[in-house]
């Protein structure tokens, strides 16, 4: 994209278009998602199929 | 990595010295621990003391429960005060930045600010970064969705590169959506840029920094590898309200003292406040990827109080988060009403009790879950005291007849004894609390001198006397706010993330009565109903009542502008510095520009509303 700019000198009413040059150096950096929450679906769906299979009911 | 996951120093000196901060944090831990337990102790104790002469019900222990807790947290605050008193000793040789510089960004995240003001700021503070000898880029990160309020964007950064010359080092772009809110935004720069650099500078759009403040804290993390995080202590800046002003005087004279306590007690693993702090970009990149949590808002969904969770992650990731109150040259603007404090502290209410989810997020550090439960107990405790106000007005009316006859053919009346000892002596307490580290405070800058950058010990103490008349006041008001922002939020209702009304100024009595009649409404309710059922209670619940009556006038008349020299700070003699080179910037764009001016004179800060 190309860096332009129509400006309304009098008015001092620029309408500026995003430049290419505008935007910060690319330079990639690696960010893993974290893991803040325990697999609580799994274990309670764990705990209920156990649950279940003590009761004889799955 | 070490054993556990903790980043190890080289140096072994250096490694010493940690585990000694981290031995003297336990024991200050250890010790405010312990004073809020006795203090939360005997505040129930005389409690029960004097509930349980007239026999006891349940609301006895509801109500002993309900002023443990409550009584916990104001001693734990008080803690705080008293640690943070003491001076830092002897004085710290601040590190010089190392060459070659190491590569820097300023990261400047908006989203619908007011455009002129913000790229001021960056043009001041480029200016005083040169003038400090810091190479250092500027990144603009816009997450603004208005394609108005983006054209004005664009529109300025013209305006801002011609300015400073900062083509290729003064950057803008925009996110095509906003995931993620402000911690993907950042998120967004560190995977597609963060590699450039070593370390970023994270500010808001109205954070002022000074570029000598900047180079100091390039050397404070050069210096010390493993630090992740340096978070400043911000002053607030440019306040002209009675309620902005007094926050203002509480932020100068009294936030260092209690940061400086909260430092001592946190150690390694010490705060992110979201802004004014310098990050290890590899560090945030490898530890602070947030994931939006499962389920829908208010609870699930992006995390709103993003700052704590990075802090903590660090820490998990065997990083050190400091916070340094001494680092001069911080600031930030402030609400100028209860108005807009209240709308910021519902967003705020929301992202702290979102953290009930993160409580057992694996591998946090202990301290972390510990700041997690003290951001989520600093909302849940309006509730609480509200509950035990209900809970003193049922047991009251629940209290049995006195029995002056208990025992049968008894000749003598038994009166009930008399236990307004052990509520007078409560209360002086629980007051106490409250006032006695404001007192102390005020004390030590009056013995140090400090005071004079106040105008001086008298003036300084007016102001403090002020505060504390202003702030007695506001509690029930504030406790009313919080209590209904924690409500929704527990009711499932999401307040979402509004654009910020920075600076948002006078409020109409109109506008005060909007905002402010429910209170008044409840106040009269619990007023009437108390007169009704428990008349002798009616004086006890007079300094509570009256000012949830008076609210819209306590709204509206503290947003007014203050006049005189009350709540005078050292950051007001601005001469010399990056605000003193914004409020002129400032004044010379929006002039330039021929749009209308802001709502007050730039010279008092910066009160334009979101150009939107």
């Amino acid at each position: 994209m190309k860096a332009e700019m129509n400006m309304e000198a009098a008015a001092l009413n620029a309408t500026a278009i995003e430049a290419t040059h505008w935007e910060p150096p690319m330079a990639p950096l690696d960010m893993p998602r974290q893991v803040l929450e325990r697999e609580a679906r799994a274990s309670s769906i764990g705990w209920l199929s156990r649950f279940a299979s003590f009761l004889h009911i799955a | 990595m070490g054993e556990n996951g903790v980043r190890m120093s080289a140096d072994p000196q250096r490694s010493d010295l940690k585990k000694q901060d981290v031995k003297r944090a336990r024991i200050y831990r250890v010790l405010s621990l312990g004073f809020s337990a006795v203090a939360a102790t005997t505040a129930t104790v005389l409690l029960l003391e004097a509930a349980v002469a007239d026999g006891n019900d349940v609301w006895d222990y509801a109500r002993a429960t309900l002023i443990f807790l409550t009584t916990a947290w104001l001693s734990w605050g008080a803690a705080q005060a008293l640690l943070g008193l003491p001076g830092r000793g002897q004085k710290r040789v601040v590190p010089d930045i190392a060459m070659p510089q190491p590569r820097t960004v300023v990261l400047v995240p908006i989203c619908n600010e007011d455009p002129v003001a913000t790229f001021a700021r960056i043009a001041a503070m480029d200016a005083s970064v040169q003038a400090a000898g810091v190479n250092a880029d500027f990144a603009v990160l816009s997450d603004t969705r208005d394609d108005d309020a983006a054209a004005q964007e664009r529109n300025t950064f013209v305006r801002l590169l011609a300015e400073t010359d900062g083509q290729g080092r003064i950057f803008y772009r925009r996110r095509q959506d906003s995931r993620g809110r402000k911690a993907g935004n950042i998120e967004d720069f560190i995977r597609n840029s963060g590699a450039a650099y070593e370390f970023a500078v994270i500010l808001d759009a109205d954070s002022l920094m000074e570029g000598a403040t900047i180079r100091r804290m390039i050397a404070q993390m050069q210096a010390d590898p493993k630090l992740g995080l340096l978070q400043t202590l911000p002053k607030i800046i440019g306040a002209t309200s009675l309620f902005g002003r007094a926050m203002q005087f509480a932020a100068s004279f009294f936030s260092p003292v209690f940061a400086r306590g909260l430092g001592r007690m946190q150690g390694d693993t010490g705060p992110f406040w979201g802004h004014n702090a310098i990050i290890r970009t590899g560090a945030f990149a490898e530890s602070c990827a947030l994931p939006p949590l499962s389920g829908l808002p208010p609870f699930g969904g992006h995390i709103l109080s993003h700052d704590y969770v990075e802090a903590a992650l660090l820490a998990r990731g065997g990083w050190t988060v400091h916070m340094d109150e001494t680092i001069p040259g911080s600031f930030e603007e402030g609400p100028e009403n209860v108005l807009s404090f209240a709308k910021r502290d519902r967003r705020w209410c929301q992202g702290n009790l979102q953290h009930m989810r993160l409580l057992t997020a694996p591998g946090l550090r202990t301290w972390s879950r510990f700041v997690f439960v003290q951001g989520i107990f600093a909302y849940i405790v309006s509730l609480l005291w509200g509950m035990f106000l209900l809970a003193s007005i049922a047991a009251t009316v629940m209290a049995p007849a006195p029995d002056y006859f208990p025992e049968p053919y008894q000749l003598f009346p038994v009166f009930p004894s008399d236990r307004t000892q052990q509520i007078i002596a409560l209360g002086m307490g629980i007051v106490g609390l409250l006032v006695v580290p404001k007192l102390g405070i005020l004390l030590q800058a009056i013995a140090t001198r400090r005071a004079q950058g106040f105008g001086g010990g008298a003036l300084a103490a007016g102001s403090v006397l002020v505060e504390l008349l202003l702030s007695s006041l506001m509690a029930p008001v504030m406790l009313m706010y919080q209590s209904k922002a924690v409500l929704q939020v527990l009711s499932g209702r999401d307040g979402g993330w509004p654009a910020n009304q920075r600076g948002e100024g006078s409020l109409t009595l109109g506008q005060g009565l909007r905002a402010g009649l429910w209170i008044s409404f409840f106040g009269a309710i619990a007023l009437l109903g108390v007169w009704q059922i428990a008349p002798a209670l009616v004086l006890w619940l007079m300094p509570v009542s009256l000012p949830m009556l008076a609210a819209p006038l306590l709204i509206t008349y503290s947003s007014r502008q203050l006049f005189g020299g009350l709540f005078k700070t050292p950051e007001e003699d601005e001469r010399g510095t990056v605000v003193a080179a914004y409020r002129t910037i400032h004044a010379r764009w929006v002039a330039q520009s021929g749009r209308p001016g802001p709502t007050s004179t730039p010279e008092a800060g910066d009160h334009a509303h979101v150009a939107a």
